[in-house]
């Protein structure tokens, strides 16, 4: 029982730095890939870790990458954070839905980039004051469906390495 | 994947795809355009009456059609503006600065002498191209 639970921290621990690391890397070294849409490195590791040790841990992990990683780049409370966080809540929020509804691991990943394109949008409205804004959506959901698959079909080459903990 | 999913990921991009198509073919409402400095773009269309520009530090705020009748509301230094156009004619119905020398001015058309100016507000209100030429004299002179 002691084991496990350490084990589980561990992991906890090592999937939140990965994630902090790959949204770093891709937000200084990557940047979009066409006309805004990035690939989203980072949900990778929401969807390794939501099926390795379940939905609370990818809540943290996902808040600890927000929160740290604008920390280191010192952008903590600024737009950046808000558009962010607001991309993470709602592609959680459908993380978890689909989770509960056993949906397959592509199609999940392809609804959370498809939902944190529209949580960073509705974010985005709302800081600026600008509905027009919301008229940048059709481009970024055409480029979230391409990336989707993209961040799916490496989360399961990663699952199919790494063994599930028990709960 | 199973075939439910696929059909989601297809509506998805269908919708997504349409309104693309839709915002391209939708004609865009060209009065409100803007510069980066806040100034207004001339609409490229014909004005019905004539182009009557609001002038605001230099920088066109507001274009209207003197022959659509309507209401606009502008934002001056001190106050907001409230101009009231009526069969080819403009006047300043509200206004909250403290001379009230441009409402006092009542009714302007294009053939009138002097134009609407509020010194407080630093606004004029000038046909269009009179409005170019001035902001263009300024600019220059820098």
């Amino acid at each position: 029982m002691g084991i496990e639970k350490t084990k589980r921290f561990v992991y906890l621990a090592l999937f939140s730095a990965m994630a902090i690391v790959l949204s770093m890397i891709e937000s200084i070294y990557i940047g979009p890939i066409f006309f805004m849409v990035r690939i989203g490195l980072a949900n990778i590791v929401a969807l390794v870790t939501v099926k390795i040790l379940g939905i609370r841990e990818m809540i943290i992990v996902n808040t600890m990458r927000v929160v740290i990683s604008t920390l280191l780049r010192g952008m903590i409370f600024s737009s950046t954070f808000w558009i962010s966080l607001g991309g993470v809540v709602l592609s959680s929020i459908v993380l978890i839905i689909l989770e509960k509804m056993k949906s397959s691991l592509m199609f999940t990943s392809v609804l959370m980039s498809v939902a944190h394109s529209v949580g960073q949008v509705i974010v985005v409205c709302f800081f600026y004051m600008q509905a027009g804004v919301a008229a940048i959506l059709p481009y970024l959901l055409l480029g979230s469906v391409p990336m989707g698959f993209l961040t799916g079909m490496t989360a399961q080459l990663v699952l199919a390495r790494i063994k599930p903990l028990k709960a | 994947m199973k075939k439910k999913e696929w059909i989601a990921v297809l509506v998805i991009v269908l919708v997504s795809a349409l309104a693309l198509v839709l915002m391209k073919v939708l004609p865009k409402n060209e009065q409100n355009t803007f510069n980066p400095d806040g100034s207004m773009n001339k609409p490229s269309e014909e004005a019905k009456g004539s182009w009557i520009a609001v002038v605001n530090r230099n920088r066109v705020i507001l274009y209207f059609d003197s022959g659509v009748d309507a209401e606009y509301t502008v934002e001056g230094n001190v106050s907001e503006m409230v101009i009231e156009v009526a069969d080819g004619s403009w006047h300043v119905k509200d206004v909250a600065c403290y001379d009230y020398t441009c409402k006092n001015m009542g009714w302007v058309s294009e053939d009138s002498i002097l134009p609407i100016i509020c010194l407080p507000n630093d606004i004029v209100i000038i046909d269009a191209a009179t409005a170019d030429n001035m902001i263009s004299e300024v600019t220059d002179g820098n």
